[in-house]
């Protein structure tokens, strides 16, 4: 160990580091500025990004002994600073703050490039950002913040089109851009995520993986380990045997390996010691015997007969399957005989991680109102009752505490084995337990979207009329369940929109295999299949030589109509979606038009706002909210909804504040604390906007209508002849009655603070087959994009240039908020499109960090135009529906839509690689010089 | 492993300090070697800072060849008039590595010497064991290649093909004394100790003589920003010797150069034909060894047409 001194934020520190300790690690660590984030510990992302003496060095790869003697400025230091807080204000102001994980170093990276190039270009600036990832906004907002700090003057690219002519809600709140009530704390860097929470006398947990994919395991030893100094505790598998798993009807998970591991990375054991060092280190001395069994490592693997089964339950199948799924409506065969053209592709899908920026973490402790768990999770709910299932404590005496969270998109939506053990051992040795996952291990982790093999056949007349949607489909799950039940079902029931059919049918299987499970992502199970719906589209039509837009337009399905698996179809604006893109990139003009090389793509698609029915069956609502006002005429909004940076937080009170007629500085939040807050399932299938809003909306109504009660009896006037208008009661004349906290006065009179309960439960529909829920929604978001590609037919290099996207979700109740969500599913679609995969060799996984998984950076995306279509839905609060994931969804067929028009070749594999293009430029000349 | 952290002044302290420190590692940015350090696949009892040292942190023009420092940052060498005068191909180069925050640390020396890459070398300690140490790491086979005995990791340093084509020289210091040789003499080609320097030689500067050429360059990657490459081509042409160098980067254990005089009898075709059998391309990249080995081929061949 050495003494040292620091100059940090111009204040000198004297400490004791290790020699081969990391400036991230002190800052956090030892000097508790948690501001500083630390993503991926190889310098691959740049969340970590500090000044060094004014220059910005990434902190998890800079040795502390390295910065003895300089003067380091970290984000809190940026706060103190003039220009700091102006470049943090621009980003709170343009939305470039969503989960807000890499806006300190990205806010860090920004302001030294500015300093050192007043005069910059956008290209410049979006060229010094591109070693900072963010998953959330696809850049784009975050480069108009550093725009306008540079002086440069950018259009606003972004524009909501609205469908009702009358659109006379006559709001005051709703539909104006907010910025998240916490963006300045992520600004700032004082927003704590779940591994920035510091408890008294805590515990570091370690886990021992298993190296090989299939093995039983014969015997563990941790004797040796145990005698370490500074080892508190040591579990394995058998100390949790019940199962969980976040569907009830897929629970094969346990905490630990119990008798085998089925992945590699699979957690063996667990050590928690004084120190993340200590812990680390005696994890050599856990002594497993493993027996290696046949690893069954792809989907042709697992369909292969055999009498080695991942999971007991696969008995059934003889072979590796774990679910089938079947929906055949219509006639087959006569639409199959009645389609004068039929087309068919089969796709074959890598594996994508959700890429966010936080590594999972937690920390749980017991006390005497049981246990607590503080952790980053989309899902407070689902893990409350996984935890008193595995660990048999009743749920009342459990805590799960949702903080700011960098990122789910639905890698955070399953109860997970950390938290559970993290629990576990905080039980056992009555100390706080804190884990906190590498990057790898979040890759290991995993529950990332199926890789997939799809073939979809799609026939039409020669009108140009779809008769027949049919679809086979493969996915890979990986070692356990996770939502991949539902996920089954997902590949194949979209396929029955956002297109009029005759027929849609699908049969779906998933197979387990020995890798890290694969569960939900955004978009679920309906991305893959779309992809493949919408090239097979686009071949069609290339086919009848009709415009892919034109043919698009003349099957689309028509608002307030039900499809054919009876999915109610309410408000919907695609025909408007495809309009605005189709003007935007003057298609038209340019479409069939541009040379060789050059083209232009389109798709649609179309998603749930929440699934109707939940996953667990009970009479319970699927969102409550409740609304409580105290004496200083405060309301507190309490909610389970969780944000994840998608800005519930914010939204609710807006809709509070509309509905009750006061500004939303009179409205709180406390959210997603299950101690606290009242049941919401959770920040999945996009439900929470429409669910959690429609509570909201409900609460509200019953708070003014109890408000204005009390008031009407006080002051002798009609309740109808009431209102709230300005933080003020008004008679139907618009004359002032009393003032808000006077009426709360009134209305608190003799009972002290009322609290109000608002509640959400899905009406009833659909139909009656097997498998008619899945996919099923009370009201569901369209959406359309075009891209436009420049190919080098010589390399099968290409570049995005421009993203159109159009996403119709009823109602933008902020807007700010929702043109960030849509940009950034089109920027994560990219990813998916060009360059992500989830690579094994033999079972491990090669891709595990940021530099090798590869998510677009700045320079990698294209300049994104946005368009909201507002339908104003008849049952979304206010008109809303989803925009968290839907999006995502046509993104990626339109890239490779334009590809095949710039330069005639189709792939039939995602990612779409240089590598691929060039592969199937060269076979098609080939091809062709040997027609000639 | 117990580190120790020293900040030499002068090139006399470092050869004390490395004598006395046999296993210390030379840092400058660090932006290579510690994400190697923090996997593992590098160990060091010490690591002496060599950003403070003149002599590896000067620009020098004399009228006959530039000396570049190796301790200067690629932004430096990005802003360097002088660089931008005569090897316009260096600015390129350095513009293609990494991001532009690493490039703030990342020095011109620590490139050149960056550590050779493999799929299967740059992984976890952890991970590394589970599949079986590869020959890399003290194993038996290379897992690249499927159980060759060799091992094929790639050379990945950028600035060094477009150094190779500016003819450099690279002048090493030890306690025996100074050494200025061709750059291309100190890769082994063994992607197990990819470089022919022992621990306690420091690379000082690199030497580029000015003679007038035109460049081309190309690097391959899927991202713009942040990725390793997976193919890079440095190629300078020099018009009174009709000389043409081209250098290649990621494609084997090190950096390969290639000599044509375009008044040779062989034709270009013929002298690429017979040397690219020689260059060991194999599938340890994000890339395959097939694509990797036509893209050579086709910018070279189109970059041959443009340079000349």
């Amino acid at each position: 160990m050495k003494h040292i001194c620091l100059n940090i934020n111009n204040k000198n520190y004297e400490l004791v580091v290790k020699e081969d300790e990391m400036l991230s690690y002190t800052l956090r660590e030892r000097l508790l500025l948690k501001g500083t984030k630390t993503g991926c510990d190889q310098g691959s992302c740049g969340a970590c990004t500090v000044w060094v003496d004014n220059v910005p060095v990434l902190s998890c790869i800079t040795l502390t002994l390295n910065v003895i003697g300089k003067k380091i400025t970290t984000i809190e230091g940026i706060s103190e600073l003039q220009e700091g807080s102006k470049l943090q204000e621009l980003f709170v102001k343009h939305g470039a703050i969503q989960c807000g994980f890499c806006t300190p170093g990205m806010i860090m990276t920004a302001l030294a490039f500015v300093k050192e190039n007043p005069k910059c270009s956008i290209d410049q600036i979006k060229e010094s950002i591109s070693g900072n990832l963010c998953r959330c906004t696809g850049y784009k907002k975050i480069i108009d913040a550093i725009a306008e700090y540079a002086n440069i003057k950018r259009e606003k690219n972004a524009q909501i089109v609205s469908l009702s002519k009358k659109e006379n809600q006559n709001l005051k709140i709703i539909g104006k851009p907010e910025p998240y009530i916490e963006a300045e704390k992520k600004a700032k860097g004082t927003a704590d995520y779940a591994d920035d929470y510091v408890f008294k006398n805590t515990l570091y947990c370690k886990f021992l993986r298993s190296p090989y994919p299939h093995a039983l395991i014969k015997s563990i030893d941790y004797s040796e380990a145990l005698k370490i100094d500074g080892v508190k505790y040591i579990a394995i598998g058998n100390e949790l045997k019940e199962t969980f798993g976040v569907l009830p009807i897929s629970q094969d998970e346990t905490a630990m390996a119990i008798e085998k591991v089925r992945y590699v990375g699979e957690i063996v054991a667990a050590v928690a010691a004084e120190s993340e060092e200590i812990a680390e280190h005696a994890l050599q001395f856990i002594k497993v015997e493993y027996e290696q069994l046949p690893a069954f490592l792809s989907i042709e693997d697992s369909l292969s007969e055999t009498s080695t089964f991942i999971h007991p339950f696969s008995e059934k199948y003889k072979c590796n399957i774990h679910k089938t799924a079947e929906i055949r409506i219509g006639d087959r065969e006569n639409t199959l005989k009645k389609s004068d053209i039929l087309k068919s592709m089969e796709v074959t899908f890598e594996g994508i991680n959700h890429g966010f920026t936080e590594p999972h973490a937690c920390t749980a402790w017991y006390d005497e109102n049981g246990l607590s768990i503080v952790t980053a999770t989309q899902v407070p709910h689902y893990l409350h009752r996984a935890l008193s299932k595995v660990l048999h404590i009743p749920l009342h005496k459990i805590r799960v505490i949702k903080p700011y969270v960098g990122g789910g998109f639905g890698g955070k939506s399953d109860p997970f084995p950390h938290e559970i053990i993290a629990s576990y051992i905080a039980i056992k040795t009555k100390r706080p337990v804190k884990v906190r996952l590498s990057r790898e291990e979040v890759f290991l982790t995993n529950h990332g979207r199926h890789p997939s093999k799809i073939k979809i056949t799609i026939g039409a007349n020669n009108d140009g009329q779809i008769k027949h949607i049919g679809g086979e489909m493969y996915i890979d799950g990986g070692a356990y369940g996770s939502f991949g039940v539902v996920t089954t079902y997902y590949n194949g029931s979209l396929l029955q929109g956002p297109y009029k059919t005759e027929y849609y049918g699908y049969k779906s299987t998933r197979v387990y295999t020995n890798k890290p499970q694969c569960g939900a992502m955004r978009g679920h199970g309906g991305v893959n299949p779309r992809f493949v719906a919408e090239c097979v589209i686009d071949e069609i039509a290339h086919e009848l030589k009709m415009d892919p837009i034109e043919f698009r337009l003349k099957n689309l399905l028509p608002p307030n109509t039900t499809t054919l698996g009876e999915f109610r179809i309410t408000s919907n604006g695609l025909k408007e979606a495809l309009h605005a893109v189709m003007e935007q990139s003057k298609w038209k003009e340019r479409y069939g038009k541009l040379p060789f090389g050059h083209g232009l793509g389109v798709a649609c698609s179309w998603y749930i706002s929440g699934s109707l029915l939940p996953i667990i069956w009970n009479e319970y609502p699927q969102s409550v909210v409740h609304l409580k006002l105290d004496f200083d005429g405060r309301i507190l909004l309490t909610s389970g909804a969780s944000d994840i940076g998608q800005g519930t937080n914010t939204i609710l009170p807006m809709m509070a504040a509309e509905i009750l007629g006061i500004d939303k500085e009179h409205i709180q939040v406390v959210m997603a604390d299950t101690l606290l807050t009242p049941v919401d399932l959770g920040s999945y299938s996009s439900r929470v906007t429409f669910m959690a809003g429609n509570a909201t909306i409900e609460a509200a109504k019953k708070m003014k209508d109890e408000i204005l009660k009390c008031i009407a009896i006080r002051k002798d006037i009609p309740k109808e002849n009431l209102n709230i208008l300005e933080n003020r009661i008004i008679d139907n004349k618009g004359n002032i009655i009393c003032s808000w906290q006077e009426a709360v006065d009134i209305a608190l009179a003799n009972r002290g603070a009322i609290s109000i309960s608002g509640w959400y439960i899905s009406p009833k529909l659909g139909g009656k087959y097997k498998g008619a829920g899945a996919g099923l929604s009370p009201s569901y978001s369209f959406g359309a994009v075009v891209a436009e590609v420049k190919v080098n037919p010589d390399s099968g290099e290409y570049k995005v240039l421009n993203i159109w996207g159009a996403h119709d979700c009823g109602k933008a109740i902020n807007p700010l908020a929702v043109e960030g969500q849509l940009e950034g599913s089109w920027h994560m679609g990219l990813g998916q499109a060009m360059s992500e995969q989830m690579k094994y060799h033999n079972g491990y996984l090669l891709t595990n960090n940021f530099l090798d998984y590869k998510i677009p950076t700045s320079l990698d995306t294209p300049d994104i135009h946005t368009n909201i279509i507002e339908s104003i839905d008849p049952e979304g609060p206010f008109g809303g529906k989803e925009c968290g994931e839907g999006a995502l969804h046509p993104s990626i067929p339109a890239v490779a839509n334009a590809i095949f028009n710039a330069v005639g070749v189709r792939i039939n594999s995602l990612p779409i690689t240089f590598e691929k293009v060039y592969d199937a430029i060269q076979k098609n000349q080939t091809i062709k010089l040997q027609q000639i | 492993m117990i580190i120790d952290f020293f900040y030499p002044h002068s090139l006399n302290q470092v050869l004390e300090i490395i004598q006395t420190n046999p296993d210390a590692k030379f840092i400058a940015g660090g932006t290579d070697l510690i994400p190697n350090f923090k996997q593992k696949n590098v160990k060091a009892s010490a690591f002496i800072d060599v950003k403070s040292i003149p002599e590896l942190t000067k620009i020098v023009e004399t009228n006959e060849e530039v000396s570049i420092g190796a301790a200067l940052t690629l932004y430096e060498i990005e802003k360097s008039e002088v660089v931008k005068k005569y090897f316009e191909i260096l600015i390129g180069s350095a513009k293609s590595i990494a991001s532009p925050v690493i490039r703030k640390s990342a020095t011109i020396g620590g490139n050149v010497l960056c550590e050779n890459r493999c799929v299967f070398y740059n992984q976890s300690e952890w991970w590394r064991e589970s599949i079986g140490n590869c020959l890399k790491c003290n194993g038996d086979i290379c897992i690249a290649t499927g159980g060759k005995k060799n091992c094929f990791s790639k050379h990945s340093s950028d600035l060094s093909p477009a150094l190779l084509v500016c003819n450099a020289k690279v002048k090493i210091v030890n306690k025996k004394g100074i050494q200025l040789l061709d750059l291309e003499k100190i890769y082994s080609g063994d992607g197990i100790k990819p470089h022919y320097l022992n621990n306690d030689d420091l690379v000082v500067s690199f030497h580029l003589p000015k003679i007038k050429r035109k460049f081309f360059y190309f690097k391959l990657r899927q991202r713009e920003s942040i990725d390793f490459s997976s193919l890079t081509i440095a190629m300078s042409y020099e018009n009174n010797s009709k000389t043409l160098r081209i250098a290649l980067g990621s494609v084997d254990p090190k950096p390969i150069l290639w000599i044509y005089s375009k008044n040779s009898e062989q034709t270009f075709e013929d002298f690429v034909k017979t040397n690219i059998k020689k260059v060991r391309i194999v599938d340890n990249d994000y890339y395959s060894r097939e694509y990797r080995k036509n893209i050579l081929l086709k910018k070279i061949h189109s970059a041959y047409s443009q340079i000349l």
